[in-house]
């Protein structure tokens, strides 16, 4: 991963602004958030029962996944670092393949 | 409006966000100076088409899918919603990010910035993926009700 708090050139640069790093780290993490939650709630029916009081549990799913994308998001672009646009890559392809797998895997082995 | 109406919006919803997806993706593979404004709109066209989409279907899914959720399981496909179904509203979110993702992705300089370029492409490459998926599964749920309904009638 190549971080930097820099200013590079934003012509002909593989560097990306932090508002795009910052998304895209937020967007990586949601989406193994996203996974682990679900593994968490199908687990424990304790944690089903407090996102099903909070309306339906698959509502309360999707805003705590929108939460954590839209507040790291903020978080992260407000730290104005930057990345490689091929880390940023690195980061959505593996997590989204992650994230699909622990999904469908879970579904597989356990559900 | 009925049930069939949303069942029939939701995947109208997704198929125009993967066209809009689709088209970022060829237009930022050959993007200038000339058509970076367009890649943004295609863009912000993706994430609400994918937006209206997720809100159609999660008002059908609360409000209506119980039903046929029983009638699945009670049928010869119950994998379709024990498996397709479950991954399908999961998986959903990724899509749903990717989507969101876009517009912030391409108000980079994607004309001038080859990182930005690549970031651009994977994520309405997923985006188009994950949606394809999500059609797919969503063809297999109500090919799920129909075969229960059909072991019904005899």
């Amino acid at each position: 991963m190549t971080t930097t708090t820099t200013n590079p050139a934003q012509t002909d640069s593989d560097m990306v602004n932090a508002k795009i790093t910052g998304y895209g780290k937020a967007y990586s993490i949601a989406v193994i958030f996203n996974a682990l939650l679900m593994m968490a709630k199908e687990s424990s029916p304790a944690l089903l029962g407090f996102m099903k009081a909070l309306g339906h549990h698959w509502v309360s799913h999707g805003a705590f996944v929108l939460i954590v994308f839209f507040g790291l998001g903020m978080y992260f672009s407000s730290t104005g670092k930057q990345m490689s646009g091929s880390s940023l890559v690195n980061w959505i392809v593996g997590s989204t393949i992650l994230g699909g797998l622990m999904i469908m895997g879970w579904f597989i082995i356990v559900g | 409006m009925s049930e069939q109406v949303y069942l029939l919006l939701h995947p109208t919803f997704g198929v125009l966000g993967i066209i809009a997806a689709v088209w970022v993706f060829i237009a930022t593979l050959n993007v200038t100076a000339s058509n970076v404004d367009r890649i943004r709109f295609a863009a912000k066209t993706s994430a609400v088409m994918i937006w209206l989409a997720y809100i159609v279907a999660g008002y059908f899914y609360v409000v209506y899918y119980g039903g046929d959720k029983a009638i699945i399981k009670a049928g010869p496909w119950p994998w379709a919603h024990n498996f397709f179904m479950e991954n399908k509203e999961h998986m959903f979110f990724m899509t749903l990010l990717l989507a969101t993702f876009l517009p912030i992705a391409t108000s980079g300089a994607v004309d001038k910035n080859r990182g930005v370029r690549k970031v651009v492409l994977w994520s309405s490459a997923f985006v188009v993926l994950t949606d394809l998926a999500m059609e797919g599964a969503g063809a297999v749920i109500g090919m799920g009700v129909k075969v229960a309904l059909l072991a019904q009638a005899g």
